[in-house]
């Protein structure tokens, strides 16, 4: 996959510095190119022509979101957002209080090489593509996806290098609110200290859509982004089917639209996907081999375009069955659990499911994301875990060794990756990813 | 395990008009036989009654599922006892008869008293078979006192002051219209009064006990003694002595407890429910506001050494 | 491992092409309604069930007031037990023990087959405190809880009361004592005012002015009834918390055929069933270590269950089979009910 983003003049020995200083230069002209000549549009296309064309079989309700991609990323359109568009950078913003009070959330996240270079001039040299890729992204002219005007950035404190973008993005001219997040999960006291943050927060989107927040108006939001878990929930049941019926960088692909996705056409694109998958099931329709190795996603979070990892994976021959990431799992997989439907009790709720179940790197103990890690090889029936870590995403890095520990204990064979946005390890990757997958076919071969 | 106390009453001829006796019973618990003791007292009034005796007489019982039975007056000095076991729950009817010719009258006395095996207070198998409430009448009597049982008494029921107390004087089953009952309380007040056409009497149970506060006991009973008397134009032979009318006495005692109403209050009772919810409840509500305000600043105390 | 993973393909595949079973439709259930009715049978039973001539006896695990002479079906075992705890020292130490190991024992063959379901699902005192919660959210006011350091002194509160329950009557019957604090449990249980006044029978709401004894007893008992009535309409299951019966039960409850069972592993920890928790029980949600989930405080509603979205993470099982599991479908349908209505 050595494509667009290369093609410029090779001056520079080293890869990565050379695009790094092209970028800024490539702004310089700002002479109006089509949008689906700019490089952001061409890294995109590239990447979706090979999730779609590569791979047989796709199902055909993800047209739908082939389509959405291909519009947004690589022709620029827009989805128009209701009412005030609100901005989020991580997956503990509760996006329902966003809706309640009549605004749209669109996560920021990004996964683009391309803005990932426009965001290096922000940070220091080793820090994590995703936040310099967000970055890259709030400070473009012409941004993708086309979020437009922010009426509001909402910026969980999670990771130092998304807390210390905070006031990077306000330097921008964004409106920022960091939303309290605390270190420490457990405690009694960090969950009142979150859900007093999480009420604050919805005085912050009061203040921007000047509704408020009402019994009606909240339940209406819930049961909006309940419709979507629910689909999410059942979309992740297909991909306990072994063999599989379903892919991984689709999987990735659904999710990742809902970063920016119509929340209703969400919902219907990934029911009709699963009614599709209900009927591959019933006929036992096989997306990869029977004996296609398992594996469960962890880490850095795979973001559209950047599913380099995952389609290294699935191009190898393995299967990605699920996955513990904030850009896929961890952000749909959890449900509000609600006492008495009185709006203070609500939000409390959205709290606690928006920090307890959260298996963030960022807090201090990762016992809950070894478990979760564990309950996926199982339920899943998965051979192996990837795990993904972004070179500057420390946290990640930093919990390599505790997961690797507790995996070993378990039998349960792990490929530690460290890596960026950057294409060019792609080849390295890809051996390495082979290998992988070849000891894990051993490792059956050897118990049968 | 209830204690059960009876009196009997007893009649001397001349000047006292009634005679009185009380009784304690043991203790039981559970099943078994409880057994009661009764002994015979002879007065005027509950508190100056004394104990008497009385030779060569039993004490006829009849329990409540008709059987009948005896048990012998045993004299111990100055008095007359008798032990009386009962087997089964619910009440029990004794009686001691003393008759004596006096002039042209056969004077009939008849003491008797009600026996009660009652069962735990607090559920029990006994607890809702309504025939063992009732009192237990003899149809073979030829005179007999009866206190009436409330709807509501129960094996465990206590009589309190300021209730109304009934009493059933009968004959061979038959109710005696136009008898003088005579209630004296543990104090002495008293009250006559005659039976209606259903042979009934009634009265209240005036409050007689007035300690000092301090000094009041809930579970203090006071002796009421109650009887009955009617003359009847039967005549015959008794003893060798003959006679031409004969005039019946029944005595019968109980005990009551003090009304609740002289030491409870609903007043006080539900005006601490109310303002302690009301105290507690406008807490929590001023609680509430105050932390919709700013924390509070932690203060350092300057005055610590 | 192997073995757990090979359990799972027929398992799922089931779920996909079997119609929905009988399992499926008790998971599936409307919980809180469900248990709101069954609450109400057993009110109805406790509280009225005596003037029906019914008799349960005196060992019952559960509020059925003895105060309320008329309607209670049988009675709470608490009465009973302090009023032979009160009996003379000697009497206890001989034949009277046996009554009361008999009473012990009779109470524990009834407080084994519920658990502490006797709480969430029978006890009258529970029930009114479910409605009075009920009323408050129809009022559209919201809850209260105790912070967590408060949560962990005023839990000892129920194991005092069951020593002073304990101790009062033996001292009593020792002498040291006047009778006048006979049943001092009862004396400051709400559950003797309220659930008397319920049948109908206002003999408890008194002060009681006979002795110093008396006084104190029943202005503890008009102040608690007091303090239950508005701790319990912030509060959810207000007075559970320092019930005297639920210690009791707990230190029984080893042996119970009724349990509440976690699979921590598949415990994501979300905390949904503390959120929902009445009686704010945080080793629900926090404890993946072990599997006899439920603590001293629980009152086994199962609405934990109720609220659990991960497949068979919480159960309830009765001698060891599951009557009620947390299912994915179970938790959606019930949530999705919530936020329609």
């Amino acid at each position: 996959m050595n494509g667009p983003f290369n093609s410029g003049k090779p001056v520079v020995p080293e890869p990565s510095p050379q695009s790094a200083g092209a970028s800024p230069r490539a702004r310089k002209p700002k002479e109006p190119l089509p949008f689906g000549k700019t490089k952001q549009a061409r890294e995109a296309e590239k990447v979706l022509n090979h999730i779609v064309d590569d791979f047989d079989d796709n199902p055909k309700a993800m047209d739908y979101f082939y389509d959405l991609f291909r519009r947004v990323y690589c022709r620029g359109e827009t989805i128009a957002p209701d009412g005030p568009l609100i901005g989020t950078t991580c997956i503990q913003a509760p996006e329902e209080l966003i809706y309640a009070m009549g605004a749209t959330p669109v996560r920021l996240c990004n996964g683009s090489y391309h803005y990932d270079q426009i965001g290096a001039e922000f940070m220091p040299s080793k820090s994590c593509s995703l936040v310099k890729a967000t970055l890259g992204m709030l400070t473009s002219d012409d941004p993708v996806p086309r979020v437009g005007k922010l009426d509001l950035v909402v910026n969980p404190t999670t990771c130092d290098q998304k807390k210390k973008a905070s006031a990077m993005m306000q330097d921008m001219g964004h409106a920022v609110f960091d939303l309290e997040l605390p270190n420490v999960k457990e405690s009694e006291a960090s969950r009142v200290y979150w859900q007093r943050s999480v009420r604050s927060f919805a005085e912050e989107i009061r203040k921007v859509t000047g509704k408020k927040l009402t019994r009606k108006n909240l339940k209406a939001a819930l049961a909006r982004t309940q419709r979507a878990e629910k689909a999410f929930r059942v979309l992740d049941g297909f991909r306990k089917a072994s063999p599989s019926i379903f892919l991984g960088k689709d999987a990735f692909l659904v999710v990742n639209a809902y970063f920016f996705d119509n929340l209703d056409n969400w919902c219907e694109a990934v029911e009709r996907l699963n009614d599709e998958l209900k009927i591959r099931y019933d006929n036992a329709v096989r997306a990869a081999q029977k004996k296609a190795p398992r594996i469960v996603f962890t880490g850095s979070p795979p973001i559209f375009p950047n599913l380099k990892l995952p389609l290294l994976i699935e191009r190898a021959g393995g299967v990605v069955v699920s996955d513990e990431t904030c850009s896929a799992n961890r952000m749909l997989y959890d449900m509000t659990a609600v006492d008495e439907w009185l709006v203070n009790d609500m939000v409390d709720s959205l709290a606690d499911k928006y920090l307890k179940p959260c298996t963030c790197p960022i807090f201090t103990k990762n016992d809950d994301r070894r478990r979760r890690l564990l309950e996926l090889v199982k339920k899943f029936e998965a051979d192996g875990i990837v795990y993904q870590a972004f070179a500057g995403c420390q946290v990640y890095e930093m919990e390599q060794r505790s997961v690797a520990k507790t995996l070993d204990e378990n039998g349960i064979p792990m490929l530690y990756v460290e890596t960026d946005y950057s294409p060019d390890d792609e080849g390295q990757l890809s051996t390495r990813i082979e290998a992988f997958l070849e000891s894990i076919k051993t490792r059956k071969r050897m118990r049968q | 395990m209830r204690s059960e106390r009876s009196a009997k009453g007893d009649r001397s001829g001349g000047m006292n008009e009634a005679n009185e006796a009380t009784a304690m019973s043991g203790m039981s618990f559970g099943r078994g036989p409880t057994v009661k003791t009764l002994a015979l007292r002879m007065g005027a009034e509950p508190l100056g009654a004394k104990d008497e005796t009385l030779t060569d007489s039993s004490v006829q019982i009849l329990a409540n599922d008709g059987a009948r039975s005896s048990a012998p007056l045993v004299n111990m000095g100055d008095a007359s006892r008798a032990k009386i076991e009962i087997q089964n729950y619910g009440f029990y009817n004794a009686a001691v008869t003393r008759k004596a010719v006096h002039g042209r009258f056969l004077d009939v006395q008849i003491a008797q008293a009600e026996l009660l095996k009652g069962a735990m207070a607090h559920g029990g198998h006994s607890d809702h078979d309504p025939k063992l409430f009732k009192p237990t009448m003899d149809d073979k009597a030829p005179f007999e006192l009866i206190r009436e049982h409330g709807p509501d008494e129960k094996l465990w029921t206590t009589i309190r002051s300021g209730e109304k107390a009934s009493f059933l004087v009968r004959s061979y089953g038959a109710p005696v219209a136009g008898a003088r009952v005579t209630f004296v309380s543990q104090e002495g007040w008293r009250k006559v009064v005659e039976t209606d056409a259903n042979g009934r009497a009634e009265f209240t149970l005036i409050r007689d006990y007035f300690p000092d506060w301090a000094d009041f006991n809930r579970r203090h009973s006071g002796v009421f003694l109650v009887w009955a008397k009617k003359e009847t134009p039967e005549a015959g032979v008794y003893g060798g002595q003959d006679y031409a009318a004969t005039r019946y006495q029944a005595s019968l005692s109980g005990r009551y407890y003090p009304s609740p109403a002289d030491y409870e209050s609903y007043g006080y009772g539900v005006g601490i429910v109310v303002f302690v919810t009301a105290f507690a409840g406008l807490s929590i509500w001023l609680f509430r506001q105050r932390r919709r305000k700013c924390f509070k600043e932690i203060v350092f105390n300057e005055k610590l050494a | 491992m192997k073995s757990s993973l090979d359990g799972m393909a027929p398992n799922w595949r089931q779920r996909l092409t079997l119609p929905r079973g009988m399992r499926d439709a008790i998971n599936g259930v409307d919980f809180n309604r469900f248990r709101f009715w069954l609450q109400i049978f057993f009110f109805v039973l406790l509280v009225y069930g005596g003037f029906t001539g019914l008799n349960l006896g005196n060992n019952l695990p559960t509020f059925s007031c003895g105060y309320n002479q008329n309607g209670r079906p049988g009675v709470c075992y608490l009465l009973p037990l302090q009023h032979q705890l009160a009996m003379p020292t000697k009497a206890l130490l001989g034949y009277a023990s046996l009554t009361i190991l008999s009473g012990l024992f009779i109470f524990f063959l009834w407080f084994i087959v519920l658990n502490k379901g006797w709480c969430g699902f029978v006890c009258p005192l529970g029930t009114v405190q479910d409605w009075i919660t009920d009323l408050r959210v129809k009022m559209g006011a919201r809850f209260t809880r105790y912070s967590q350091a408060s949560f962990e002194t005023l839990s000892w509160i129920k194991y005092v009361l069951l020593a002073l329950m304990i101790v009062i009557p033996l001292g009593i019957g020792a002498g040291y004592f006047s009778h006048d604090l006979g049943a001092p449990y009862c004396m400051i249980c709400p559950a003797r005012l309220i659930i008397p006044t319920l049948a109908l029978n206002f003999d408890q709401l008194v002060l009681d002015f006979s002795s110093p004894g008396k006084i104190v007893m029943t202005t503890l008992g008009a102040i608690t009834t007091g303090l239950f009535l508005a701790g319990s309409f912030v509060k959810k299951r207000f007075w559970c918390f320092f019930c005297p019966m639920s210690a009791f039960h707990y230190l029984l409850s080893k042996p119970a055929f009724f349990r509440l069972i976690k699979d921590g592993d598949k415990c994501t920890r979300c905390g949904d069933c503390y959120t929902v928790c009445d009686l704010q029980i945080k080793e629900i949600a926090d404890d993946v270590k072990n599997p006899q989930i439920m603590m001293d405080d629980c009152i086994v509603c199962l609405k934990c269950v109720a609220a659990c979205p991960e497949q068979g993470a919480l159960k309830a099982t009765f001698a060891g089979r599951t009557v009620f599991e947390s299912t994915e479908e179970g938790f959606i349908k019930r949530m999705e009910k919530g936020t329609r209505a």
